[in-house]
């Protein structure tokens, strides 16, 4: 008996040994992919730049001009706005496709799956240029509107404001949304669909209280996902914000760019990374319920 | 056994001497008219007649894709019926979506809803008929009360064992008091002992509560053991709807005859027909046998069925029929032993029968074996095909 035991703990120690050096090549990888840079980039954030040089001092100044000149600050409070936005739009633009497609389409489905996420495989630059030739002055609203009669001159309003920065990165951000709300409707068993339909839900009870809350750990995913591609994202604003639109990425794309003051930049790209990361860990917090369906 | 249940019967009759025995009634619950069901190009369930009576313990028994599943759910209002027509209580309901309806399903996995903890799970159809939690408390309070599981009110799914889940899918689907309550294989997914426990409280709540159970099984001695009337099933059709006592000693077909318990078959010749009685030739033994509902005559090759323990071995009174055969094997089964013999030149197959060996055989000896004419029946030879094999 204590030596079958023995022999049951040894074999334990064994497979845990196995599978911490399985677990060495990917820890490596993470390490050197993720983690080297984000140090550095930490590293850099005290420099000093002085001139066209990078000297070689620790000092939080950086940080201290984040906090001083309200530029900085407020332009990061636009953009977690203006994220906020993208995310909300591409759920409630999300969410209906996903059910649609996971839980109504039969013969479809994958069909619809694939011409859903089909944008993924184009150049992200390629869709940014069709909103623009979709929203500009002779863009496809414009001419429209123009040969139906309604408006004489091209409208300007289309282009080159939050507006339009939102609409497209909302375009970007659907399939992002859609690929976890899809996962998780489908995730849900029929039967507890059944069986709310047996005890006296109509279609739109059980979707309240059924399918809804069950559906939720992807809609957090959808959502942080969502809301972290908009909120460091900077060509889109460049290229349909103008000054308007203008967004934190940007800014700190400009350190490391025109204004050549790459600790600077790296304090403000470190500043959206704490906050970002702050943000994952409350929604993970909160949308976690994994294992829901494990028995 | 008739003083045994009777002792049973006042026990019980002690424990729960304020509840009034709940009895079989005669008027009709459920009402399925010439209902069928489609699936694409595949006969589910075809144009079946069942009429389930108040308060009555009723069975839907046959293999997988027999059709017993979807007919429940055609009840259940989860599946629309292709033609026919269903009623509850006297009103036609065949239109009625599943939650207008009466009656409440225990689903074969349970389907515990994985976001609410139990108090929840069985708050839900109250929730859906609008009353409020506070109303709500006592009911579900008696529920786990009756399902023994008052102390796991605030755990989840994941937390409980499936027999627990069990119970708590039963008192889900009782705290509306529904007119019917449907079980979809139930206790499949149970281990063997928890399976036989929850047999007796399934029973004992259906005849506490007095509601009608429509109880879906592939489990034949489940379906015996706790029915009052059992319909089998097969390939989408009824065989057969009876007492578990009919449908095990007057089986109406060769299907419900294999499906339920052992039984032997063997092939045979009508050669001779009197008054009530048919003379049929088994091998190169004539044997007597009684007409019955098929309309076989002289000449017909018939297919006749004995139950294994009512063919006796060594027999010491003389019994209707008698043959020799040439015993090949016996297995011993704990409370029985297996015989196996051949009749006559190995033409015709296995015979068993189990009962206590207390007689001295050897192997390859050629001995007698007899049976009453009551106890076998004969069926048209056509109807060989629908012989459930399991070997």
């Amino acid at each position: 008996m204590a030596l079958t035991k023995n022999l049951a703990k040894q074999k334990l120690k064994e497979k845990k040994q196995k599978s911490f050096i399985a677990g060495i090549p990917i820890t490596v990888w993470l390490f050197i992919i993720v983690l080297v840079p984000v140090f550095l980039m930490f590293v850099m954030s005290f420099r000093q730049k002085s001139g066209y040089e990078i000297l070689n001092v620790f000092t939080i100044s950086n940080y201290l001009e984040f906090f001083r000149n309200d530029t900085f600050w407020r332009l990061l409070l636009k953009s977690f706005r203006m994220a906020f936005m993208v995310s909300i739009s591409a759920i409630i633009t999300g969410y209906p496709l996903a059910y649609f497609v996971s839980r109504r389409l039969r013969r479809f489905r994958n069909l619809f799956y694939m011409l859903i996420i089909t944008p993924l495989w184009v150049s992200y630059l390629v869709r940014i240029i069709a909103w623009r030739t979709i929203l500009g002055n002779r863009g496809l609203i414009n001419t429209a509107l123009l040969n139906l009669g309604i408006i004489k001159e091209p409208l300007s309003i289309f282009l080159y404001n939050q507006a339009s920065v939102v609409l497209t990165l909302t375009y970007i951000a659907i399939p992002f949304v859609f690929i976890p709300l899809y996962t998780a409707l489908e995730k849900i068993p029929n039967n507890l669909i059944d069986a709310a339909r047996d005890l006296g839900a109509s279609e739109a009870r059980t979707f309240i209280n059924v399918i809804f809350p069950l559906s939720l750990p992807g809609l957090v995913t959808g959502f942080m996902l969502s809301f972290i591609i908009a909120l460091g994202d900077y060509i889109i604003p460049a290229q349909l914000g103008g000054n308007a639109g203008i967004m934190y990425g940007n800014v700190v794309w400009a350190q490391f760019g025109g204004a050549f003051n790459w600790p600077f930049g790296a304090a403000l790209g470190f500043i959206l990374f704490f906050i970002a990361a702050v943000v994952l860990v409350i929604a993970q917090i909160f949308g976690s319920k994994e294992g829901i369906f494990a028995e | 056994m008739q003083e045994n249940k009777l002792k049973m019967d006042e026990n019980k009759l002690y424990i729960n001497n304020n509840i009034p025995e709940a009895r079989v009634t005669e008027e009709t619950q459920i009402k399925l008219m010439a209902v069928s069901k489609v699936f694409q190009d595949f006969i589910a369930v075809d144009n079946i007649n069942l009429d389930i009576k108040k308060g009555e313990f009723f069975s839907l028994l046959g293999p997988s894709g027999c059709g017993k599943t979807t007919t429940l759910r055609m009840i259940a209002g989860l599946e629309n019926p292709s033609a026919g027509r269903i009623m509850l209580g006297g009103k036609d309901v065949t239109t009625i979506p599943a939650y207008r309806r009466d009656v409440n399903t225990v689903f074969q996995d349970y389907a515990i809803f994985p976001h609410m903890h139990v108090w929840d799970n069985i708050y839900f159809p109250l929730k859906m008929r609008k009353i409020s939690r506070r109303e709500a408390a006592p009911r579900i309070e008696r529920m786990l009360k009756l399902v023994n599981m008052s102390d796991y009110a605030k755990r989840f799914s994941h937390q409980l064992s499936g027999g627990q889940r069990q119970r708590i899918a039963l008192a889900r689907a009782l705290v509306n008091e529904p007119e019917a309550l449907l079980l979809d294989e139930p206790l499949g997914a149970l281990d063997f002992k928890l399976r036989i426990a929850m047999q007796t409280v399934l029973k004992d709540i259906q005849k506490d509560l007095g509601i009608t159970f429509i109880y879906v099984t592939h489990d034949q001695t489940e379906a015996i053991t706790m029915s009052d009337r059992i319909a089998v099933m097969r390939q989408g059709v009824v065989d057969q709807i009876g007492s578990p006592d009919d449908i095990y000693n007057k089986p109406a077909t060769p299907f419900v005859a294999s499906f339920i318990g052992e039984m032997n078959f063997i092939d045979g010749t009508v050669i001779k027909e009197l008054a009530d009685e048919l003379i049929v030739k088994i091998g190169g033994f004539e044997v007597t046998c009684k007409k019955n509902e098929y309309n076989i005559k002289t000449g017909d090759d018939v297919l006749l069925s004995i139950r294994p323990e009512k063919v006796y071995v060594k027999p010491s009174d003389i019994l209707d029929n008698e043959v020799k055969a040439t015993l090949s094997r016996i297995v011993f089964r704990g409370d029985n032993y297996q015989v196996t013999t051949n009749i006559d030149s190995g033409e015709l197959t296995s015979v068993i029968a189990s009962k206590s060996l207390d007689i001295s055989l050897n192997s390859n000896e050629l001995i007698t074996i007899g049976w009453n004419v009551e106890d076998a029946r004969i069926f048209p030879i056509e109807l060989k095909k629908y012989i459930i094999n399991y070997k």
